[in-house]
């Protein structure tokens, strides 16, 4: 039974040193408990963060409990995330929303207050209109806002989310930017309000469209990233068709600044296997997103970088606070 | 057709069988014990189900659902506590019962019509899901508004005696779901920098607060005048509701039903609207309207037979539009997509099968709660003869294991604990309760509605009164409030009579 | 206390409450912009005005009450149904620590801490043998429904854990 005293002592922390030696002799093995996954989001977010987290826990052999702290695009989970202690018991199922959420003013630390675990996941956002527009490709709406004299109602998820920043991007390079209301939908309502015409068009996820899409009742016009996503194979991207913008979305794993390397690499590695097991592929073609393991370090850069990139981006499009 | 016997032999598999029914029996503890809320019991079932087939699994987590949101009406029943907002308005009547020693006849009434319920919303479900997906998308922002205003119009029936303080209470419920961040812009609330605060008050935790903590405080205090001692709460009988008794309730429960089932096929609204709309109703329209609030059966059969009837229209917009109704659903969304059921228009196209296996899973899952309901209602009534301070310590247990479960986070019962004693202080004032956690569940869905709406619009106020369907609503509203107004007058008229009478 | 007079009360502290709270609306959140944009301000400022208006109409109400001008309150209020203060701040105080236990020595200590608190403070339980079996026999139970059919998450603590 478990039913041992699990105190810092002197007698546990023997027990543990006979056992493994690997770690420090004043810490029993990582992890001892369950460990505390906060979860930003609902939506894909949320199903992925169950998904990995489930995986992660068999790895571990402790359970990763995903924990929903939602609201304010990532502020408050982030917000709770920076004030746990850093002994790897507290993660962060975090996003790009992290250099959103501080260069927005949400939150007062920026990504530097948590130390990177693993890069999990890609999502690009995808743009759709409803099919009876007649609209096929972006330069057709451009042209058809341009012609009118009303604003482009466009759904998001929230002020200052990722999708708001994406569609603000996308509409820039346009050039229809002062022709553009945002309406912000919590919950994944977005493609409902298209479906129904009380918005003209959405940025949302590709997995969110996808059964509209073969149901012939919206019509997704473009992808924002590099590339074409997988589930909507005869979507081009934004570039294809000569705007240029490239925005995708990471997902992955952090922990508050400080946390002990050793621990880090733990559930790095559980990361990696959870990432490169067959039910997390599986899932990735049905739910929509991408796979995309990268190493601790190689996250940390990618995590720099991006954040240079939409300080730069939300300064130009007058969102930066 | 062929794929529908597909999903017959998929659904009677031991296996399916035996998923249903242990999603089934896990959702009923949960559901029942006060404290503790199916939405937890969701989220454990969910990982559980990533290695199963998809039938069984959708199988599991439908049940875990419905059995939730039958067993909620257990503890409301017998304790006055409710095991999800859901059953809050079964509490009026319910509890009440418990206290005239009805308690088994509740609980059977209970189950059955939760039973009917379901049943007739799956039938419609399955026989309109494209017609009433397709009035369910009218439902704009403006359009859920006003039906949420409606819904909060109903407060009058609830207040008691004095309408002012129970639109007080209404309001006081309104404010606090104002704390914390906010849902479009992301700006703090009545914080005060605090980052517990941030995350603002869960629904779950007020609920277990405002209705538990002056149960445990009426216990304790209650010790001090009795000998401690094997004193039962009540009179316990294991009786069963007759069959006479429920058939001429029938046409209540179909209107129930209907109720049900079509603010649960509109996206975002849920089960407590629903269940308030029913009871408020109920009383609206029934011969003994007075005898509410004192243990009318009626009172309990109208929001019982309005839950669950929920759960068959929560299924459409969930499968249909990929929209769920409320964190439960939410987790059965997570759990649908995991197995690559999509939901959408195409749903219906890719994955035949599974959806008829999923209506098969929810059939079975009535099935497996009359039968474990109506077995453990046996066993259920023995709690009144536990003594009642003693339960009340067990009480506390739950009530912070379940507040705590929730977020993983103490400051939930922190504020389980200032909502409660809140709540009891309140309740000594004869302040009633009810309209708090009504104003709790209508009021962020109320502001932010609103809010879109008028973003949509660019700030034209026109929105709302150029569609129909709004202008309905607002007009049940002011009818309910008009109705109100003028038997508040004839009772004051009545009583002053009364008065002069007595005084002279 | 009469009815009216636990009206005035309640009157005067709602109003109280009505008024910190649209001052501090007022000063802490943002308006909107206008043109459509409602802006986080308007609805918590609704509240605390309603709030307000409500609890003068009380406080006019009880006034008229106690003068004899209007009925007193309606059937169904039984008067003088008391508040026990002792009791519900004692509880306040428990549930209070019990949070804090729980974070830090986890839930099987915090919970028989808290029993036997409850037990002596609140019911006067004097038997020892009592106290033990509660205490012990419902952290038990909890914990092996709980944390080990079940599978919730109960508290783990920070300085000290068992389980």
């Amino acid at each position: 039974m478990k039913l041992i005293s699990r105190t810092r002592g002197v007698l546990t922390a023997a027990i543990a040193a006979a056992l493994i030696s690997t770690t420090g002799a004043a810490r029993a093995e990582f992890p001892e408990k369950p460990v505390e996954m906060t979860v930003l989001f609902g939506g894909t977010a949320n199903t992925i963060a169950q998904l990995l987290s489930e995986l992660m826990s068999s790895e571990l052999g402790q359970p990763v409990v995903p924990v929903g702290r939602k609201g304010g695009g990532g502020a408050v989970g982030y917000s709770f995330m920076a004030g746990t202690a850093p002994d790897g018991y507290n993660i962060v199922w975090n996003s790009n929303s992290i250099s959103t959420t501080y260069h927005t003013g949400r939150i007062p630390f920026d990504y530097k207050a948590f130390t990177p675990i693993a890069r999990v996941s890609t999502e690009v956002p995808a743009l759709a209109v409803n099919s009876s527009t007649g609209w096929k490709s972006l330069g057709e709406m451009v042209a058809a806002a341009k012609a009118s004299d009303k604003k482009l109602k466009v759904g998001i998820s929230g002020k200052g989310s990722f999708t708001h920043l994406t569609s603000a991007a996308l509409f820039d390079a346009l050039g229809i930017a002062d022709k553009v209301n945002y309406i912000s939908y919590g919950d994944g309502k977005a493609p409902v309000e298209l479906l129904a015409g009380r918005i003209d068009a959405a940025i949302q996820w590709p997995g969110q469209f996808v059964s509209y899409a073969q149901a012939g009742d919206l019509t997704v016009l473009a992808v924002t990233g590099d590339t074409r996503v997988a589930i909507l194979p005869d979507v081009p991207t934004a570039m294809e068709q000569g705007t240029d913008i490239n925005i995708s979305m990471w997902r992955g794993l952090a922990a508050p600044a400080g946390t002990p390397a050793d621990v880090v690499q733990k559930l790095e590695t559980a990361a990696k296997n959870a990432v490169d097991s067959a039910a997390f592929q599986d899932a990735a073609g049905k739910i929509g997103f991408s796979p995309a393991y990268l190493d601790a370090n190689g996250f940390g850069e990618v995590i720099a970088r991006d954040d240079a990139f939409y300080a730069k981006l939300l300064g130009e499009l007058g969102m930066a606070k | 057709m062929e794929s529908f016997f597909q999903a017959l032999t998929l659904a009677f598999s031991p296996y399916a069988i035996g998923a249903v029914g242990f999603g089934t029996f896990v959702g009923l503890v949960f559901g029942s014990i006060p404290g503790l809320t199916f939405t937890v019991a969701l989220a454990l079932a969910l990982p559980i189900t990533f290695s199963m087939a998809p039938v069984p699994a959708i199988g599991l987590l439908l049940g875990t659902y419905i059995g939730g949101m039958t067993g909620g009406s257990v503890s409301a029943i017998l304790l006055g506590i409710p095991g999800t907002p859901s059953a809050a308005a079964t509490v009026l009547d319910g509890h009440p019962m418990t206290k005239n020693g009805e308690a088994s006849i509740a609980l059977g009434t209970a189950v059955i019509v939760s039973v009917f319920g379901g049943v007739f919303s799956l039938v419609v479900m399955i026989v309109s899901v494209d017609l009433v997906s397709r009035i369910a998308i009218e439902f704009g922002p403006a359009q859920i508004f006003a039906l949420v205003l409606f819904g909060f119009s109903t407060i009058c029936g609830l207040c008691g005696p004095s309408l002012l303080k129970g639109l007080i209470s209404g309001v006081l419920g309104l404010m606090i779901m104002t704390i914390g961040l906010d849902a479009i812009e992301g700006i703090p609330r009545m914080t005060f920098g605090s980052i517990n605060m941030l995350q603002g008050v869960n629904l779950l935790v007020a609920m277990i607060g405002l209705f538990a903590v002056p149960f445990i405080i009426e216990a304790f205090s209650q010790k001090d005048d009795v000998s401690f001692g094997d004193r039962p709460m009540a009179k316990v009988r294991t009786e069963l509701p007759s069959f006479r008794l429920l058939f001429k309730n029938l046409w209540l429960m179909i209107r129930c039903s209907v109720i049900g089932t079509g603010i649960g096929a509109i996206p975002g609204t849920g089960g407590a609207i629903a269940s308030f709309l029913a009871y408020d109703h109920a009383k609206r329209f029934s011969k003994s309207g007075r005898k509410f609030g004192k243990g009318n059966i009626e009172g309990v059969i109208a929001p019982e037979t309005a839950n669950n009837a929920v759960t068959g229209g929560t299924l459409i917009p969930l499968l249909s539009l990929g929209i769920p109704g409320d964190p439960a659903t939410a987790i059965v969304l997570a759990g649908l997509m995991i197995h690559g059921i999509v939901p959408g228009p195409a749903l219906f196209m890719n994955h035949e099968v599974e959806v008829y296996g999923m209506y098969v899973a929810v059939v079975l899952a009535y099935f497996w709660v009359l039968g474990l309901q109506l077995l453990g209602i046996r066993l259920f009534v023995h709690v009144l003869k536990v003594p009642r301070e003693m339960l009340a310590v067990v009480v506390l247990v739950l009530c912070a294991v379940g507040a705590y479960s929730i977020r993983n986070s103490a400051f939930d019962i922190y504020s389980m604990a200032v909502i409660g004693v809140g709540a009891y202080v309140l309740v000594g004032l004869r302040v009633p309760i009810t309209p708090i956690i009504l104003g709790m569940v209508l009021g962020p869905t109320l502001e932010n509605e609103f809010r879109t709406a008028m973003m949509l619009s660019e700030g034209e106020l026109s929105i709302f009164y150029t569609s129909p369907t709004v202008v309905i609503f607002f007009g049940l509203a002011a009818l309910i409030i008009i109705l109100q107004g003028i038997s508040e007058l004839k009772l004051r008229r009545r009583s002053r009579q009364e008065v002069q009478t007595t005084d002279a | 206390m009469t009815n009216q007079q636990q009206n005035t009360i309640l009157g005067l502290v709602l109003l109280a409450v009505a008024s910190v709270w649209t001052w501090l609306v007022i000063d802490t959140i943002p308006p909107g912009f206008g043109d459509g944009d409602i802006g986080p301000r308007a609805f918590p400022l609704i509240f605390g005005l309603s709030l307000g208006a409500l609890s003068i109409l009380l406080l006019i109400q009880a006034y008229l009450r106690a003068r004899g001008v209007e009925k007193p309150e309606g059937q169904g209020a039984e008067a003088g149904s008391s508040i026990h203060w002792i009791p519900a701040f004692t509880l306040l105080v428990e549930i209070s620590f019990y949070g804090v236990l729980l974070e830090k020595t986890g839930f099987v200590i915090a919970t028989m801490v808290i029993i036997v608190l409850v037990m002596w403070l609140n019911l006067k339980v004097r038997s020892p043998l009592k106290i033990g079996l509660m205490s012990v026999g419902t952290t038990l139970t909890c914990w092996i429904i709980f944390e080990k059919i079940l599978g919730i998450y109960l508290a783990n603590g920070t300085w000290i854990n068992l389980g």
